[in-house]
């Protein structure tokens, strides 16, 4: 099978290229596999990886157009040549290695976590599986930056749209029965920026490999918005 | 320029517009498929009738906000030198005021 692989080290290239690799594929090979077989023939090949199986989030990548994980893309069924490059949008530090500091910030300004103003129960918090169920394609997210990366509202202003990874956790803890902050995380959220350059464009839905859908999220926030507004 | 509280209220006039120019579209289309106006006095009496014109005014004045709240997001994603951005949403802002007068002019009657 042949591939097509962007190169490139900002300390020593002028600029990126692709490299063409051939490689023997055996049937049921992921794309992960390709490329640590790839990695022994040339080992200034960059990519991370970790779980291997999709948990982890660590090997996002654009395959033929497309961001995914390497981990859980069968070889079978892609275009040959099969074209890998970063993730797009993101400052390269290495080949397939993306700096995700901008990605991260934005996850952590949405204040990922419970807040409770209430002093501290001294029994253990209740949720009812209703409400525990409004929490179900939100909290599966493995924040391997596929939507964000894959979003041009966040190619263009990566620092002020949070982006569909970062709104779809600021929603994940306005939908939690436990969270007490919403009138705060919702006025965090205003403004032209923050959470209203989403334009629906949905390629977020479209990419992710949790098959979450951020669009969804996006919308829940802006319907929540208006409620606390009337 | 571009205030924090402008992203709530923006996209809600959006939807708010959308909405509205929907149903003048759809209640326009209907109208002058039964009762086609033949020449052009017709079209004058039609539009002189007070619920016709006061309609048809809201519908353009929210097509030129809803026209502005959409090219002032394409603006707001690629154009991010203020000194640039500014002229350009001055120049928008311009053009569509002016297309308001005019509007306002042709329906009125005082053309």
């Amino acid at each position: 099978m042949r591939f097509s692989i962007y190169r490139y080290n900002p300390e020593t290239d002028r600029e990126p290229r692709m490299q063409s690799f051939e490689l023997e594929v055996v049937p049921g090979m992921m794309l992960l596999e390709g490329l640590l077989l790839l990695k022994q023939a040339d080992e200034t090949l960059s990519f991370r990886h970790s779980c291997g199986e999709g948990v982890c989030g660590s090997d996002g990548m654009n395959i033929n157009g497309r961001n995914g994980l390497a981990c859980i893309t069968p070889l079978a069924g892609l275009k040959e040549p099969v074209e890998i490059r970063p993730l797009p949008g993101m400052p390269v530090i290495r080949d397939l290695v993306v700096d995700l500091s901008q990605f991260y910030h934005q996850y952590r300004s949405v204040k990922p976590w419970l807040t409770v103003h209430e002093p501290e129960t001294e029994v253990e918090y209740r949720q009812s599986p209703a409400e525990r169920d409004k929490l179900d394609g939100l909290y599966e997210c493995i924040l391997c930056a596929c939507c964000s990366t894959a979003c041009p509202s966040f190619w263009w202003n990566p620092d002020k749209f949070r982006g569909p990874a970062a709104l779809l956790q600021a929603y994940r803890f306005l939908a939690d029965s436990r969270d007490q902050a919403t009138a705060e995380r919702l006025s965090d959220l205003e403004g032209p920026y923050r959470l209203f350059r989403c334009h629906t464009i949905m390629n977020c839905v479209e990419v992710c490999p949790k098959g979450l859908n951020p669009t969804k999220a996006i919308g829940e926030i802006k319907e929540l918005m208006l409620k606390h507004m009337i | 320029m571009i205030s924090r509280s402008h992203g709530l209220k923006a996209w809600l006039i959006q939807r708010l517009s959308a909405v509205y120019m929907a149903v003048y579209l759809a209640g326009a289309i209907f109208c002058l498929s039964v009762w086609p106006p033949q020449n052009y006095p017709q079209w004058r009496a039609l539009v002189a009738v007070p619920a016709v014109s006061v309609a048809t005014l809201l519908f353009f004045g929210m097509l030129l906000v809803h026209a502005w709240v959409g090219v002032r997001d394409v603006v707001m994603d690629y154009v991010h030198a203020y000194a640039l951005r500014f002229a350009l949403l001055a120049l928008v802002a311009g053009g569509l005021v002016a297309m308001g007068i005019w509007v306002l002019q042709v329906i009125t009657g005082t053309w």
